[in-house]
């Protein structure tokens, strides 16, 4: 199962250092991104991913005893339902 | 011709027959009374501000104020504003008659100008670069700002940055500094050469009174300038004075917090508070001594414009 964007929520943000600042247009809320959720948010707008391939793309920007790991694996998992609640990606 | 060009009586003669139309900013304000006080406070603190004539009655706003039509006028007489012809606020008592005009005229902005990101927050200038202070009241904000004023920043405004969604530029809007509590002493022994309003003991704020703005701010009402700063100040007894950097999104996060329309522009809000962010160094600032504040404030840096 993967995730993508929201195609309409691409464009509607910026960001700062390791930071993201989201504008959703379906519910007009803006949304602080911590560092990974910014870097799931920026691998999902490069292609549709599920959770297995975001760790192994996050890899090298994660310290080495957080890689594909089970706890790595619900800690990706979480994000990428956070993100789901906040209507920034959907199943593609 | 400016405020001061009139005669108190003749201020007063005007403010109740026919109104006057104020020029604050890039703002008209229609403003009709017969409150004593009013005309006091006008005659004192408006001096510099143009008085336009408006053969067509076009105004932004047209407010005034009056006295409630109500028992109470006999003993414990109130004064009640009217913005369009209808009340908007509930009535206080009279003695605060030109505090809630400067409560009221701030209302009419934030409650009206949507071509610009309204934030609750300071705006001053120096050298062409705009530090926007935003912060929740009690936070020393006013009281900065009347100190930097006074020390030969610019006042843009004490209390709404007015960023112009077109082009990100920061709109004017000098109007009377509003002090409250121990403020007021301070920055009167501060510049023994200010000019204040009467002190108005116990309102919903305590005891406020209004500093008048720099001549050459009022002067200077329609330069819009660029942001360089954004700076989150509170003052805190004995603390000595530190500007810590603020990661630019948290500071975006925290704007949009003390802004009035953010959420009713939508995506143009977000727009206009990204490009503000993205040129602004963005700081937050404890202090205790104005000295010190001042000393720091002179000695800010724009950001080096990136390639």
């Amino acid at each position: 199962m993967k995730w993508q964007v929201i195609s309409d929520q691409v464009i509607n943000c910026c960001s700062w250092d390791d930071e993201l600042v989201f504008y959703n247009k379906l519910s007009g809320d803006t949304h602080l991104l911590g560092s990974a959720a910014a870097q799931v948010l920026l691998e999902l707008r490069k292609s549709p991913s599920n959770a297995l391939s975001l760790i192994e793309a996050l890899a090298p920007c994660q310290p080495s005893e957080m890689v594909m790991n089970e706890e790595s694996y619900i800690y990706i998992e979480h994000l990428l339902n956070e993100l789901n609640m906040l209507g920034l990606i959907e199943f593609s | 011709m400016n405020v001061s060009a009139l005669s108190p009586s003749e201020l007063k003669f005007r403010l109740r027959k026919t109104g006057i139309f104020l020029q604050t900013g890039s703002f008209i304000t229609h403003l009709k009374t017969s409150i004593s006080s009013v005309a006091e406070g006008l005659g004192l603190l408006y001096a510099d501000y143009l008085l336009v004539e408006q053969q067509d009655g076009f105004a932004d706003f047209h407010i005034s104020l009056v006295h409630p039509r109500n028992l109470r006028r006999w003993f414990k007489p109130q004064v009640l504003f009217l913005f369009d012809g209808n009340p908007t606020f509930k009535p206080l008592p009279l003695d605060q008659a030109f505090p809630m005009l400067e409560w009221g005229l701030n209302w009419c902005i934030s409650n009206h100008v949507n071509h610009c990101l309204i934030i609750h927050a300071a705006v001053v200038e120096k050298g062409g670069y705009a530090a926007i202070l935003p912060a929740p009241p009690g936070s020393g904000k006013s009281t900065l700002c009347a100190a930097l004023v006074n020390r030969g920043w610019r006042l843009l405004s004490d209390e709404l940055a007015l960023v112009r969604v077109s082009d990100g530029k920061l709109i004017p809007l000098p109007r009377p500094v509003s002090l409250k509590n121990e403020s007021i002493e301070i920055i009167r022994s501060y510049e023994p050469n200010a000019i204040f309003s009467r002190k108005v003991a116990d309102t919903i704020k305590g005891t406020v009174a209004h500093m008048k703005a720099p001549a050459d701010s009022i002067a200077r009402a329609t330069e819009a300038v660029e942001v360089a700063w954004v700076i989150f100040p509170k003052y805190q007894a004995g603390a000595m004075a530190c500007l810590e950097s603020l990661p630019q999104s948290r500071a975006f996060m925290r704007v949009a917090d003390n802004s009035f329309n953010y959420s009713l522009l939508g995506l143009n809000g977000f727009k206009t508070m990204t490009r503000l962010i993205d040129a602004s160094l963005c700081y937050d600032f404890e202090y205790s001594k104005l000295d010190d504040a001042i000393e720091i404030f002179g000695s800010l840096k724009p950001q080096v414009p990136r390639r």
